[in-house]
């Protein structure tokens, strides 16, 4: 027995070692995770149960109610996206002026949120879209309110998604007003984030807008990830303790949108991805 | 005994199936920070029982299928539990005569040392600031021992598992 347990350990350890430093057992994970999916899409069965159930009962005068809510809404949102046709246009001819050659659009695929990891120190939840679907390693992902997080292991059929409040999360910002730009640390607090190495004397306010600088190459530039909500100045320190409130709904939200930021990553996900993606952003 | 033909195996793999679920289960933050680590109880159970069919190997393939699941690095959970089976075959003659509170504690030390096991591993990857949270699991794991060993005793006679 005793030379069985020795033999398995140091597999253990050489697994460990080799799932840590290389990429090589990435495939392997891969087409398991497709045996175990299964498993996660029982283990989500309650909540999808509830959540239909809830749906059978909600009264007639709900439904109309929230008919002309939604009606409503729309109305503005048409209302916002008509100046935005005439803004995109006049911000690309600006652009054209700067010999900028910065793409404007981007994509997106719509996906849900399938499973959350059990392990209540990472922020990590599973997603119904997979490599199938031209998912890839670092796409972002966002919410209909800002920055959501990044895939950091695509499945053939699901990925798992790293929420920027991860303790092991990073977002390269830039204060809208200022320009300055920073690095926002996920602290594993549910809907806020911390400002990395931020001196006393810089000009960052209260309420002040961050968005995505682009500058890590993962998070497309410009996506909104939330607002200044408390600057502490403690005399001793080096620097100042930033907290950041985020826009979008890390916690609450079902959808999410998967960004494909130029053609070259939409080849890859094929036509497909390109008809889900003007589905989901008509 | 080992004369003896295996019979009703599926019965071990269900519950396997039964706690690999459980573990997955949404729930709030802060119940999960305690949640009961129902696998290690199940194959603590499995290998206490009939450790003369299910040992080191049983542990350690039930541990790999766990790191898939969780999508934790292969090798974390498959040594945790690795190391339950080595403690459980050791001790399972002793672990059978104790009185349920007896072994509730006994859970509690070898669910104890798995979590342990796996906080060692997680902060050594840089995966999670260490904190003795960790050890949380532990202590409901005990406390629902005698109702699990209890549920897996009768499902283990009443289906005739050997």
């Amino acid at each position: 027995m005793a030379t069985r347990f020795v033999f398995l350990l140091i597999i253990c350890i050489a697994l460990l070692f080799v799932d840590h430093r290389y990429n090589y057992l990435s495939v392997a994970r891969s087409w398991l995770t497709m045996v175990v999916t299964p498993l996660q899409w029982i283990s989500d069965l309650p909540s999808r149960a509830f959540s239909t159930a809830d749906e059978l009962v909600t009264s007639r005068s709900e439904l109309l109610e929230e008919n002309t809510r939604l009606k409503a809404r729309n109305l503005i949102l048409e209302q916002k996206v008509q100046k935005l046709a005439s803004l995109t246009a006049q911000n690309l001819r600006l652009k054209e002026l700067l010999n900028s050659s910065e793409l404007v659009d981007e994509q997106v695929l719509v996906a849900e949120i399938i499973g959350i990891d059990p392990d209540p120190y990472a922020h990590i939840v599973t997603i119904n879209k997979g490599t199938t679907d031209g998912v890839f390693r670092g796409q972002a992902i966002v919410d209909a309110h800002g920055v959501m997080g990044q895939v950091i292991e695509a499945n053939p059929v699901s990925s798992r998604v790293m929420l920027v409040t991860d303790p092991a999360s990073r977002v390269p910002v830039q204060v809208n007003r200022s320009g300055y730009r920073a690095i926002a640390v996920g602290t594993g607090a549910k809907d806020s984030m911390e400002l990395m190495h931020i001196p006393d004397t810089v000009d960052i306010r209260e309420g002040d807008l961050l968005t995505s600088s682009g500058l890590g190459q993962i998070f497309p530039v410009g996506y909104p990830l939330g607002k200044v909500r408390k600057i502490v100045h403690t005399p001793g320190d080096a620097f100042a303790k930033i907290e950041v409130q985020l826009m979008a709904e890390v916690n609450r939200t079902r959808f999410v949108l998967l960004v494909f930021r130029n053609d070259e990553e939409l080849d890859d996900a094929g036509l497909k991805a390109q008809e889900s993606a003007r589905e989901g952003g008509s | 005994m080992s004369i003896q033909k295996a019979n009703a195996h599926w019965v071990v793999w269900a519950t396997l199936l039964g706690a690999f679920l459980l573990s997955i289960v949404p729930l709030p933050a802060w119940v999960s920070i305690a949640r009961p680590a129902w696998v290690a109880m199940v194959v603590l159970y499995w290998i206490m029982a009939l450790p003369e069919r299910f040992g080191l190997f049983f542990a350690f393939f039930t541990g790999l299928l766990m790191d898939v699941l969780l999508g934790t690095p292969f090798g974390q959970n498959s040594m945790g539990l690795l190391l339950v089976a080595v403690i459980v075959l050791g001790l399972h003659r002793r672990l059978r005569m104790f009185p349920w509170w007896q072994q509730a504690f006994m859970a509690f030390v070898i669910v104890g040392f798995y979590q342990m096991l796996n906080l060692w591993i997680r902060s050594a990857l840089g995966r999670t600031p260490p904190t003795l949270w960790y050890l949380a699991p532990a202590i409901t794991s005990a406390a629902f021992w005698p109702w699990v060993s209890a549920l897996l005793r009768y499902l283990r006679r009443s289906f005739r598992v050997t």
